[in-house]
């Protein structure tokens, strides 16, 4: 019952910071040019199309009405057009273009979590041991690699020079091997094709697209790992100095359950927010991740709007990358509440 | 150096000898440096010091609880005739918590705070209980409910059925031993005089005040019937008043569980209170042990009369407080010779030079100065 | 005069042992050395850069074009003849002062807005917190690449996006440390005797904040490289044909298999530098953190 209310109140302080955002991108619009140019298709177009664009969306009048009529908008799904993207309207790429970054940025989480979580616990369990400096120097490099770089070292070795010394090698971009997208099609319903081509049980599909996603999601998960890793292993550390500790040792319970039951479970509470906070970095990279493998994704569609001037698709991307990180702000303080029993019992 | 007791049992506890010391960077630090202690079956045991004179790390030793930088360099620790620091790893193990068990100074930190109560209560009966019989015992005891309201032949044979097994439990599963756990967690809990305890045991320790936690945390150590518990400062972040309840609980539970308790503490009014027997510490020795009645009519150490002197009277004229002059020994250099002989008014040649052993003086009355011999 | 000076060096003596006390500890871990040897180098590379390129950093030279390394062009030459060991050189000086730019400008407008939102709490600091929010809603880069989209791709407005994007961390942090002592007892203390507010702030306060602020700013000065070579990657900032270690990286990308060097000391070059900060940010970070020393 406590969960239900604190959501719900977690969910409406949720309203002002989105309307906040809204209101930096309404600025930025303005900022960046002609705030008609999100609306309108191409260059050559009538004046009194023109005119027909500025009345119905406002644009005539003050801007704190502008910015209502924005609003509006944005709440009946008019997003405007993006150019770069064959004048689609911005809400029809974000559908096309969104599922691919998701499918990217879920496999690159789950890869950061299940590798990086029990890394973390074994450099902490065995600290100042090899292993242990091993897992610091890795973390070290995560946080401080260039991941673009790291994409085009990954794609040298593993497609280019694989290639060349007639080793199977990792496709160089895209999500899936164009002729089996025609011999094997996939249903589309979720988007995420490695999900698709399970539930349309076709294995050809699966393979091909799992080869495609290793490269980018790996890379995309490097920096989250090291993250991750290094959190789990500076929490559990400070968790295992905690008195309650020393209690459950001299309960005679093994060394394992201290490790598992007692000190895990505190030490994922700030882990969590480390993972969450995190998501904002997969974005980032997820931008330039998909630039270096040519990932269909909203991250390049972003960079193409954005070197080509296209205002509708840049406010459209930039709205969803804030709308996403605010939710997933969110869904971590639930985290949080479950976990941590004192934040949700008050 | 074996003491010749009067007509004493063997104690439940033996320590002879026992030296903990501290690697750390400003050098080595000796904090137990020849512990002696005995505590005997169904006593209540006080072991006073000030802060820093290596208290709690003696409990810490008995326990094997003592981590790097720190390490039990020898010594003896005698408990129901086996040397617990030649033990291995696992069979000490087996002795926390069941035969030995310890109730810490804060509940506030030293009770996980993710976990239930009786979650953690559970555990250790989980642990080191043996819960066949018992799950066994809970299925009749609920089928025999059912029988009352339903009275069916089926239903008889099969109580039949289960009694016959009572000899020869069959495993059962983990949630029935878990189910069996938290019952007896809920009776561990009324033990200590908990309102309430069927709701406490869902309850995080955040939910409780401060009394109810130390009181769950001793229920915790009492789950497994010990034969002996050491409170170290268990009362020391309490209100007075709320002292005063798990004090007297403490020496309630002991006649009920038959129980052996080590107090640990820095407030005589303590040991005056509930404690038969007392030992007092200084800088990593144990410097006189006693009856407590003994204790306070005729402290023999000059440490211990003078902390008795510095405790403020109520009556009489009202004079100066007392102190003891100088300041606690640097355990990594400590004073050659008796430990005290800096800070005392009785010092005399012999006290700079060689270290005083622990000697009966009267009966049941050790005391190691040497002004006694 | 003569007693002044004395008495002040007096009164800084014990600042002086602490920092003493610091750097002994830093010179513990090897890994602290080897950041601070590694950031060294680059930062003489980027002073003296003029003196210790062999070539220039628009220099062509047409007839040695895409050439493997070897020992006159120590990291190749790329599709224009340019010799990438200097450009690397040369791109030391503009990421690093960039960096440098950044994160100094971003530490104080930030520390300054931190402080009065702490210090004064109430409405201006509910408002300011809200435009705080708000910004650190945003993951950096995209921010950053909103805002030098807005203003023109080139290297200043790219150095003004990112300082618009990293002061809110600092005004967070400042505000935290303004907030925790302003409750403590010294402060009250100063009023007590008639201190007024600035001097609160500037004398008490914000001398406790300078361990954090160091840390961060260490730590940040890696985040900003990497962010800055990011976005001279995606096109931001760097145009074409400048010696910035992003932009050789992207310019290397479409000879990646013909001439892996171009991409790859650029790239290499960013990862140790942001390497050696963080080193050296998280050996600050142990050596200074409270708890840990005694």
């Amino acid at each position: 019952m406590r969960m239900r209310d604190y959501i719900i109140r977690r969910l409406i302080l949720l309203l002002p910071v989105l309307l906040g955002v809204s209101m930096l991108t309404f600025t930025l619009s303005h900022l960046i040019g002609d705030p008609v140019a999100a609306y309108v298709t191409s260059e050559k177009i009538s004046e009194e199309r023109i005119q027909l664009i500025i009345k119905a969306h406002g644009l005539d009048k003050p801007i704190y009405i502008q910015y209502l009529y924005y609003l509006r908008d944005l709440l009946r799904g008019d997003w405007g057009i993006s150019r770069s993207d064959s004048n689609r309207p911005v809400v029809e790429s974000i559908r096309n273009y969104f599922p691919a970054t998701l499918e990217l940025t879920i496999v690159a989480m789950s890869l950061s979590l299940l590798m990086g979580i029990p890394i973390g616990i074994i450099s902490a369990t065995k600290k100042d041991k090899p292993i242990d400096h091993v897992v610091r120097v890795f973390a070290l490099t995560g946080v401080s690699m260039p991941v673009f770089w790291l994409g085009l070292l990954l794609q040298y070795i593993f497609y280019y020079q694989f290639k060349v010394h007639g080793l199977p090698y990792l496709p160089l971009s895209q999500r899936i091997d164009p002729f089996i997208a025609i011999q094997h099609p996939v249903k589309q319903v979720t988007g995420l094709l490695l999900l698709d081509s399970l539930i349309s049980l076709n294995p050809y599909a699966f393979k091909s697209a799992l080869e495609h996603i290793i490269m980018p999601a790996f890379c995309l998960s490097y920096v989250t790992l090291a993250l991750i890793a290094r959190m789990m292993r500076a929490s559990m550390l400070e968790v295992l100095r905690q008195d309650y500790i020393i209690l459950a040792r001299s309960k005679g319970l093994p060394e394992k359950i201290v490790i598992y039951k007692h000190a895990l479970r505190n030490a994922m509470i700030p882990t969590v927010t480390v993972a969450g906070l995190a998501f904002g970095g997969l974005l980032s990279g997820a931008v330039l991740t998909e630039t270096v493998f040519a990932w269909p994704g909203v991250g390049r569609w972003s960079t193409q709007a954005i070197l080509t001037s296209d205002i509708g698709g840049i406010m459209g991307f930039t709205l969803l990358i804030a709308i996403i990180y605010v939710l997933a702000n969110l869904i971590v303080d639930v985290l949080y509440a479950i976990l941590d029993p004192r934040i949700r019992l008050g | 150096m074996e003491v010749k007791l009067s007509k004493m049992p063997e104690p439940l506890l033996k320590i002879r000898n026992l030296k903990t010391y501290f690697f750390t960077y400003a050098g080595i630090v000796k904090a137990l440096d020849g512990v002696n202690l005995d505590i005997y079956k169904g006593e209540t045991m006080g072991l006073v010091g000030e802060t820093g004179c290596g208290k709690s790390i003696t409990s810490l030793s008995i326990l094997r609880l003592i981590q790097p930088p720190g390490k039990i360099m020898e010594g003896e620790i005698w408990f129901k005739g086996r040397d617990l620091l030649k033990l291995t790893d696992e069979e000490m193990r087996k002795i926390r918590g069941k035969e030995i068990a310890m109730v810490f100074q804060d509940p506030a930190t030293y009770i996980n705070p993710v976990l239930t109560i009786g979650e953690q209560i559970a555990e250790v009966i989980m642990l080191h209980q043996d819960l066949k019989k018992d799950v066994l015992e809970m299925k009749i005891e609920e089928l025999m409910k059912k029988l009352e309201e339903k009275p069916n032949e089926k239903l008889k044979a099969k109580i039949e059925e289960l009694k016959k097994a009572l000899n020869n439990p069959p495993n059962p599963s983990k949630k029935e031993i878990k189910k069996v756990a938290l019952k007896k967690a809920v009776e561990a809990l009324r033990l200590v005089k908990m309102p309430s305890p069927e709701k406490v045991v869902t309850q995080y320790p955040h939910e409780l005040s401060g009394g109810m936690r130390q009181r769950a945390m001793i229920a915790m150590a009492l789950s497994c019937k010990p034969d002996l518990i050491i409170a170290d400062e268990a009362t020391t972040a309490l209100d007075v008043t709320i002292q005063a309840q798990i004090l007297n609980l403490l020496n309630e539970i002991k006649k009920e569980v038959e129980t052996s308790i080590l107090i640990i503490t820095h407030d005589l009014g303590i040991v005056a209170e509930v404690c038969d027997r007392v030992a007092v510490m200084y800088a990593g020795l144990v410097i006189e042990e006693a009856d407590t009645f003994s204790l306070f009519k005729n402290p023999l150490h000059p440490y211990t009369k003078g902390l008795l002197n510095a405790i403020p009277k109520l009556y009489g004229n009202p004079s100066r407080l007392k102190i003891i002059p100088g300041f606690v020994p640097n355990l990594i250099n400590p004073p050659s010779g008796c430990r005290f002989h800096p800070r005392c008014e009785y010092a005399m040649e012999i006290c700079r030079k060689e270290e005083p052993k622990l000697i009966e003086i009267e009966k049941n009355h050790k005391v190691s100065c040497h002004l006694y011999g | 005069m003569r007693k002044n000076l004395n008495s002040w060096i007096k009164d800084l003596e014990p600042q002086w042992r602490e920092f003493k006390f610091i750097i002994y500890l830093l010179k513990q871990s090897p890994l602290v050395i080897a950041g601070f040897i590694i950031i060294s180098i680059f930062i003489i590379a980027a002073i003296f850069a003029p003196w210790i390129a062999p070539y220039g950093p628009e220099e062509r030279i047409w007839t040695e074009q895409m050439q493997p390394p070897s020992f006159k062009h120590l990291f190749g030459t790329d599709e224009n003849g340019g010799d990438i060991f200097s450009r690397v050189i040369w791109g030391a000086r503009i990421d690093l002062s960039i960096a440098l730019t950044v994160v100094g400008s971003a530490a104080i407008i930030g520390s300054v807005i931190g402080a009065i939102s702490g210090y004064m709490g109430g409405k201006i600091d509910e408002a300011l917190m809200r435009v705080t929010d708000v910004f650190l809603a945003f993951p950096g880069l995209i921010l950053a690449m909103a805002i030098a989209a807005a203003l023109g791709r080139n290297l200043i407005n790219l150095t003004i996006a990112l300082i618009v994007v990293w002061w809110p961390s600092y005004a967070r942090l400042i505000r935290g440390v303004v907030l925790s002592e302003r409750e403590k007892l010294y402060v009250e203390a100063a009023k007590a005797i008639g201190a007024k507010n600035t001097r609160i702030i500037f004398k008490h306060i914000l001398p406790n904040a300078i361990y954090p602020l160091l840390v961060n700013a260490t730590l940040d000065l890696g985040s900003v490289i990497l962010t800055a070579a990011g976005l001279s990657f995606i096109g931001f900032g760097a145009g074409a044909g400048i010696a910035e270690w992003g932009r050789m990286i992207s310019d290397g990308r479409n000879y990646l298999f013909q001439a892996p060097w171009m991409a790859t000391f650029p790239g290499l070059a960013i990862l140790l530098s942001s390497l050696a900060l963080n080193l050296v940010g998280d050996g600050l970070r142990d050596v200074l953190d409270p708890r840990l020393r005694r």
